[in-house]
């Protein structure tokens, strides 16, 4: 008995009546003969002829089987092989009408069963995808389905991706049976099956043979549906091989009736997922909704914070700027950074800036300090703080009851931080960056925050510059350390903002304080100088001297007090005006003068200047000095000083004319002493001579003294007379000077060893210098000259004389190196009774200078007088011309 | 009575001064200069008095006063000059007076009795 399968167009055997085990299984394979299905599908009974290789088990004893057709209302169930043609064909015919509608009727019952078994799994299938939203997982879970359902062995799911199949899910295989995870598209069913909407079922395994192969088992029946999502495809579901074992078949391979089902399931499953991507998608949207639903109630929340913050930020901006003292403008900064109404940060400290050494060094530090009941001390802060009507009055006010010591800012000591080279602190000086430092942040640089976690002892913080336009002033270290509650991007972006501005306003009270100490430096300066200019004032209206300065226009700029004393003319009246027209005041000459001196533009002075003020004779010095504008170089105008030596002028007088009384006193002195020797004798021999009447030789005696003193007295008289008149008649003779040097020489030679004077001796060997002269006057003139060089040298000093002649006349020459005679008295050396302490009576010079040029006609002069010596020389013509 | 000596560089002082006090009873031996003075000094020890002028060549009045006063302590010793002024110096005050020359010399006279007297 065969039945007939007509997927695979074969007979297989199903019984037989033979006891024969090998005939299993055997089968009848129509597809490569078409006489015998055709004549079988005639209703014909048609013979077989085994093969050599098929005659085995009982097939041995035949040579061919008479196979008879077995039809069900025109569909062909079967054939029955019969050994030999010799049957009745009627018969079999009438036997079998049953027999066929008894396995038709087995055969539709296998069919509803694997229908039902369909349908169970529609249900299943139904309730996965209805139960599952994942992709991944509904696949699988269908092809766990699918495998029940199908009863097959195996199921992949061959994803499409990157132009080649990838193994993305598998039931019932094992490991060790894949050869190869990915098929290609060209060369696989799996890859043709991509293009086929209606599937692919092969049965047999020599279909599968020329194709590229995934596993080891042998395929002997598949089923491909391919997989698409909204019309793109997905991949491949393949189903490999039907299991053998399960229930009652006539066939043991997949049917179309197994693909149709299967098409309909992958293309529920696709619509499934459809749905599926469609759901997440939802989802996803839905989910972007709500998180742009929370990110807008985010957004609004932290602008109102935001908003709140600013407006804080504001008053407390508002508030710093209405102080100029630093230390307030701080308080005002701390207690904004902390306030309820302000920024509400628990804790906030400030540290300043030392430029110079690089520290920053804490300032006051606002906040609950350790041990203080922060609830009790927040509430009295608020309480505080509803007061007053507004931030900045609150501000404000309570900075002023802040001090400047506190417990938290005890509590750090004297430590400061060191930001120079600081991997932090440097960057917020120097960078002007804000630092948030988390817990996370210091587990990953604890070192760097080593040195503020020790001042501050938290672990959540915020350091920021304080930052004016040019410099950072200093830093705030801000926490929460009580309430723990994180710091946020807005307060960040608001201490960014709070920054600049309270950086800003310091820098201002800074350039402000600064501004006022230059303003009282400049008022001190302004008073010091308004105190010189008095003083300086006080000066010239003090002077014992006028002082009257006129500008370039002869415009009076000064007229000082002793000037309104001395020309009677009040300083209001004189100021501005013009100094000509004042001349008969100042005199004529004087005007003119100070024209002078802009073209001199030196100093002039006019000593026992002679004015008449008043009617009253007064002697000035009048002094005139150029106005210099140093800066411009130019004369301004001319100071003129008029120093009134009336007085001083009259003492001087008074003092020449007594040198010249005591001069002559000196002299008359002599003179007096001269005439006395004489009157002494005449006078003590005259009373012997009245004694001795008697005695005639006595008298003749005395009488010839009388007569010789009387002589002497007559000559001292003319000499005197001579030396007042000057009029005696020089008694010329012809002398030889040398000789008359040699005489007064001697004279002096103790004098000279005594002072240890150097004298040089080589005049002696001069020779003869003859010339006419009066002896005793010119000896008069050479002691002079040589007795003044020997006084005035110093102890070891040196004189040296020359004597010498031309063919006009006879010179001598003294020359000491002696101190300098002042220019001022060199040209007064010759005047009569001009005298100075060292130059002795003031007769000498000029007596002399009278002998040698009166009376020898010839000349006497300092040749010169300087540092090295002095020279005085004297010339005797030898032709004497009137 | 005494025995003087009288130095003056004036002949006819030194002749006047002698007769006068020849006449008043000393003997009175003469020089022209304080040198010679001093050299008579040396030979003759027997002089009372030394009666001097001051301005004088070479070694003055003055000069002469304070070398006798230094030698002969004892010997009483007159200044006698025309001028007043010198009576103002330190040295004239080694002589015992200072007499101002005058053509009556009862002063002088006066002045060595008072001395002699002591």
């Amino acid at each position: 008995m065969f039945v007939y399968e007509p997927s695979r167009d074969i007979f297989k055997h199903m019984g037989s009546s033979e006891n024969c085990k090998k005939i299993k299984g055997f089968k009848i394979y129509l597809s490569d003969k078409e006489n015998l299905k055709n004549e079988l599908y005639e209703n014909k009974i048609s013979e077989y002829y085994f093969t050599e290789e098929e005659k085995f088990g009982c097939f041995e004893k035949f040579e061919k089987l008479c196979l008879y057709p077995i039809f069900y209302s025109g569909s062909l169930l079967g054939v029955l092989g019969l050994s030999d043609i010799d049957f009745d064909r009627i018969n079999l015919d009438e036997k079998l009408k049953s027999f066929a509608v008894l396995l038709n009727l087995v055969i539709e019952k296998l069919s509803i069963e694997e229908l039902k078994d369909k349908i169970n799994m529609i249900k299943e299938f139904t309730k996965i995808i209805e139960s599952t939203l994942d992709e991944d997982t509904l696949i699988y879970k269908t092809m766990e389905t699918f495998k029940n359902s199908f009863h097959s062995r195996s199921i992949i799911f061959w994803k499409l991706q990157s132009e080649k199949l990838i193994m993305s899910q598998s039931i019932g295989i094992n490991e060790d049976e894949i050869i190869c995870h990915f098929l290609p598209l060209d060369n696989s069913i799996e890859g043709n099956s991509l293009t086929i909407d209606d599937g692919i079922l092969e049965i047999g395994s020599k279909n599968f043979e020329n194709y590229a192969k995934a596993f080891n088992f042998k395929i002997k029946s598949a089923m491909f549906s391919r997989l698409q999502i909204d019309g793109v495809l997905l991949g491949v579901i393949a189903i490999y091989n039907r299991k053998e074992e399960f229930g009652y078949r006539p066939y043991k391979h997949f049917d179309k009736f197994d693909l149709n089902f299967l098409n309909d399931s992958v293309k529920r499953l696709g619509i499934a997922l459809s749905r599926i991507n469609l759901y997440t998608r939802l989802k996803n949207e839905i989910s972007k909704l709500r998180n742009l639903k929370e990110s807008h109630e985010e957004l609004i929340n932290f602008q109102k914070e935001h908003l709140e913050k600013m407006n804080a930020l504001h008053k407390i901006s508002q508030a710093i700027r209405s102080t100029y003292d630093k230390n307030n403008a701080v308080k005002i900064m701390l207690l904004g950074l902390t306030a309820g109404r302000g920024l509400k940060f628990n804790r906030a400290l400030y540290l300043e800036r030392d430029r110079v050494r690089g520290f920053l060094i804490p300032f006051l530090w606002l906040g609950p300090s350790e041990g203080e009941d922060v609830t009790e001390s927040w509430r009295e802060a608020n309480r505080r703080a509803i007061k007053y009507g507004n931030i900045v009055q609150y501000l404000r006010e309570e900075a002023l009851q802040i001090p400047n010591h506190n417990k938290l800012t005890e509590s750090i000591g004297n430590k400061v931080l060191a930001y120079k080279g600081h991997p932090i602190l440097d960057r917020v000086v120097n960078k002007k960056q804000i630092v948030n430092v988390v817990p996370q942040t210091l587990k990953v640089k604890k070192e760097e925050f080593e040195d503020i976690i020790d001042i501050i002892k938290t672990d959540s913080f915020l350091i920021f510059p304080v930052t004016g336009k040019f410099e950072t002033k200093g830093i705030v270290i801000v926490d929460n350390s009580i309430t723990k509650t994180p710091i946020s991007n807005v307060d960040i972006e608001i201490i960014r903002l709070f920054q600049d501005s309270v950086g800003l306003s310091l820098e201002m009270i800074e350039n402000y304080e600064e501004l006022r100490q230059k303003t009282k430096i400049l008022e001190e300066q302004k008073n010091l100088m308004d105190y010189y200019r008095r003083f300086k004032e006080n000066i010239l209206h003090n002077l014992a001297v006028a002082i009257i300065v006129v500008d370039r226009k002869g415009k009076i700029i000064e007229w000082n007090q002793k000037a309104e004393v001395l020309f009677s003319r009040p300083r209001e009246n004189m100021m501005g005006s013009k100094i000509n027209f004042f001349s008969e005041i100042v005199g004529e000459d004087i005007i003119n003068t100070i024209e002078e001196i802009y073209v001199s533009k030196t100093d002039l002075k006019y000593p026992d200047y002679k004015v008449n003020i008043s009617g009253e004779k007064k002697i000035f010095d009048i002094q005139f000095s150029p106005l210099w504008n140093r800066e411009l170089g130019v004369i301004e105008g001319v100071i003129i000083v008029f120093d009134d030596v009336t007085e001083l002028y009259s003492l001087q007088r008074e003092m020449e004319r007594r040198e010249r009384l005591a001069a002559i006193g000196e002299m008359t002195a002599r003179i007096a002493h001269e005439i006395r020797n004489p009157l002494t004798v005449i006078g003590g021999f005259l009373k012997r001579m009245t004694k001795k009447l008697d005695e005639p030789d006595s008298i003749k005696k005395y009488s010839k003294i009388i007569d010789d003193e009387l002589n002497r007295l007559e000559v001292i008289v003319s000499e005197i007379l001579e030396y007042s008149r000057g009029n005696k008649i020089t008694q010329l003779e012809e002398s030889n000077l040398v000789e008359l040097v040699r005489d007064v020489i001697i004279m002096y030679e103790d004098f000279i060893s005594q002072k240890n004077i150097f004298l040089n001796t080589d005049w002696v060997d001069s020779g003869e210098i003859t010339v006419d002269i009066d002896r005793s006057k010119i000896k008069q003139v050479l002691i002079n000259l040589i007795k003044n060089s020997i006084e005035i040298v110093e102890n070891g000093g040196k004189i040296d004389i020359k004597i010498g002649k031309n063919e006009k006349f006879a010179f001598f020459e003294i020359e000491n190196n002696g101190p300098v005679i002042e220019e001022e008295y060199q040209n007064k050396l010759f005047m009569p009774f001009f005298t100075t302490k060292t130059y002795g009576t003031g007769l000498g010079l000029p007596i002399c200078k009278k002998i040698i040029e009166d009376e020898h006609k010839g000349r006497l002069f300092l040749l010169k007088s300087d540092d090295i010596s002095t020279i005085f020389r004297f010339e005797i013509p030898f032709e004497k011309q009137n | 009575m005494a025995k003087i000596l009288v130095v003056d560089d004036e002949d006819n002082v030194r002749l006047l001064i002698e007769e006068e006090l020849t006449d008043s009873g000393h003997i009175i031996e003469s020089v022209e200069s304080a040198q010679k003075a001093l050299d008579f000094l040396k030979k003759e020890n027997e002089i009372d008095l030394i009666c001097t002028d001051i301005e004088m060549p070479d070694m003055n009045g003055l000069e002469l006063a304070g070398e006798i006063r230094k030698k002969y302590p004892e010997k009483k010793i007159i200044l006698l000059t025309a001028y007043s002024h010198y009576k103002s110096e330190m040295a004239s005050w080694a002589a015992d007076a200072y007499v101002v020359k005058s053509m009556d010399l009862t002063e002088l006279k006066d002045t060595i009795q008072n001395l002699m007297k002591l």
